[in-house]
């Protein structure tokens, strides 16, 4: 299932022009759950239901600690099993953001922050809302409570940013990671250094161009029901550093393993042993990307991408803690705003990214380690000199966005796509996120 | 209730003294965006530090959400009896 389909579209359309008439949020229960319907087959569906059933019993726990983490590593066990480990294989679509929005309710409302377990059609309302279902952002539950409780904006004052966001982002969704698909499919079968690099390249603009494009569809489609979603990428690309990449890539997954893994450990370990808070903290670092790389699903190449990850934002917060301690923290700064610094700051930061996500794309076996090695290196001299040359193009960029706002960029962009998707005949470029 | 110049004072002391900066750089506008020095880890050592001296147990979620010490400062006021 994609957002750049008849049914998406044509869901979105009704419920847009629906909701305004009263009833809004039953009205979106039933948009969210005939676009499941379409979404899924018959048997993935009934396995959803008794998911979100299963989650929705977290609320009803006795508010005790351990009642809580046994039921929550249920409800992960029951999504391993539904989501892996199916004896029929069939995709499950959607289950991991739901899984995302079930336990952070749970957890808020074992610790108070949402007071009382919301009605039934609430949650069902909030965890499989259409625009978000498959691939999120995961909003959070007070957010979206806020906003059905309040009337939706008219659709005179929310259609504009919305036909900006669903065009830019069909744009970059079919004809931009399309591009990118085409060109990582050419270099996928090159042997040597330079097939593996251009292949790792693409691949990584292919997952931007199409998680991004899908992100701000599915922003365009929620504003027009009178929702606003949160942003989940601010250009990553302009990433200072390998940690900085995680509050510009993905946010509401960053945020959500932050909220839930990183701060809760941390500040258990941090209470036991305030000494080593620096310890405790890259320690922390490195579980919770190793769980967020292992998210991504059972096989080998993603335990090695999950260490690679953990590894990565460990060695950058010792990195620093070590800089800040050497330098001072005056000293530490002056030395980040130096461009040269600058630079191969945020270049190792891309290439490295870049570098993890072969993992996800390659059969390892088949590669020769030179090649590999070569590979790399050509990889980290092109990301920094892109990062170089793209400087001086934050104008360009910033008068992109104003011109993104026009009715003639909006139809630019959509006969773009349709254009593309006649003259590749192919369909529209998988979106990789929906599968994890 | 919100807090008395006095418990603001102690907040804003106890916030320099985690980030190790002088009290007059913390303000109620004061965030990670305004302080580089203070990251996540800081974050929780601040609420850590001020449950602490407070002797006050803020709400987890509450205490992750705070996004700069004014808010803070209204977390503490919920918390205190």
């Amino acid at each position: 299932m994609t957002v750049a389909s008849p049914i998406f579209l044509g869901v979105t359309a009704a419920a847009a022009l629906a909701v305004r008439a009263g009833g809004r949020e039953i009205l979106l229960l039933a948009a969210s759950l005939g676009f499941a319907a379409a979404s899924l087959g018959l048997p993935q569906l009934g396995a959803l239901g008794l998911f979100v059933l299963a989650g929705y019993g977290l609320l009803y726990l006795p508010r005790r600690a351990v009642a809580l983490a046994t039921a929550a590593a249920g409800l992960v066990a029951l999504f391993w099993y539904l989501k892996h480990a199916r004896p029929d294989g069939a995709l499950m679509l959607g289950l991991s953001y739901v899984m995302f929005r079930a336990l952070h309710v749970a957890v808020d409302r074992h610790d108070g922050a949402i007071s009382a377990a919301p009605p039934l059609h609430r949650y069902l309302g909030y965890v499989l809302f259409f625009p978000a279902f498959l691939a999120g952002p995961i909003q959070r539950f007070e957010q979206f409570a806020a906003q059905i409780d309040a009337p939706a904006a008219p659709l005179a004052q929310v259609w504009r940013p919305a036909a900006t966001r669903l065009s830019a982002g069909f744009f970059s969704l079919v004809v931009l990671a399309g591009l990118a698909e085409r060109l990582f499919a050419l270099a996928l079968p090159v042997d040597g250094p330079a097939g593996f690099a251009l292949a790792a390249l693409a691949f990584a603009a292919q997952l931007y161009f199409s998680f991004a494009g899908y992100t701000a569809a599915a922003i365009g489609a929620a504003l027009l029901v009178g929702i606003t979603l949160p942003e989940n990428f601010n250009r990553p690309y302009a990433a200072a550093n390998f940690l900085d990449l995680w509050s510009r890539w993905h946010i509401s997954l960053s945020e959500w393993f932050k909220f839930y893994i990183f701060n809760p450990v941390l500040k258990a370990l941090l209470q036991a042993d305030p000494a080593r808070a620096s310890f405790h903290a890259v320690l922390c670092f490195f579980l919770t990307f190793f769980v967020m790389g292992l998210w991504h699903g059972t096989s080998w190449a993603f335990v090695v991408y999950g260490l690679l990850l953990g590894g990565g934002v460990s060695l950058n917060k010792l990195w620093q803690i070590e800089m800040a301690r050497r330098l001072g923290r005056k000293g530490y700064q002056a030395l980040g705003a130096r461009p040269w610094y600058a630079l191969l700051a945020r270049t190792a930061a891309l290439a490295y990214f870049i570098l993890a996500l072969v993992l996800i794309w390659a059969d390892l076996g088949a590669l020769q380690p030179p090649d590999m090695a070569l590979g790399a290196a050509l990889v980290a001299g092109i990301v920094g000199l892109t990062v170089a040359c793209a400087r001086p193009l934050g104008p360009v960029e910033a008068g992109w966005q104003r011109l993104a706002a026009t009715p003639w960029a909006w139809a630019l962009q959509i006969a773009a796509a349709i254009l593309y998707l006649v003259w590749s005949g192919r369909p529209v470029p998988a979106l990789i996120y929906e599968y994890f | 209730m919100p807090l008395s110049p006095e418990q603001f004072d102690t907040l804003r002391a106890v916030v320099a003294d985690t980030l190790e900066v002088g009290p007059d750089e913390i303000a109620p506008e004061t965030c990670a965006a305004t302080l580089p020095v203070w990251d996540s880890l800081a974050h929780l050592m601040i609420i850590n530090a001020i449950e602490q001296r407070f002797a006050i147990k803020i709400p987890k979620i509450t205490a992750y959400k705070v996004k700069n010490v004014g808010e803070l400062a209204d977390a503490v006021a919920a918390a205190l009896p």
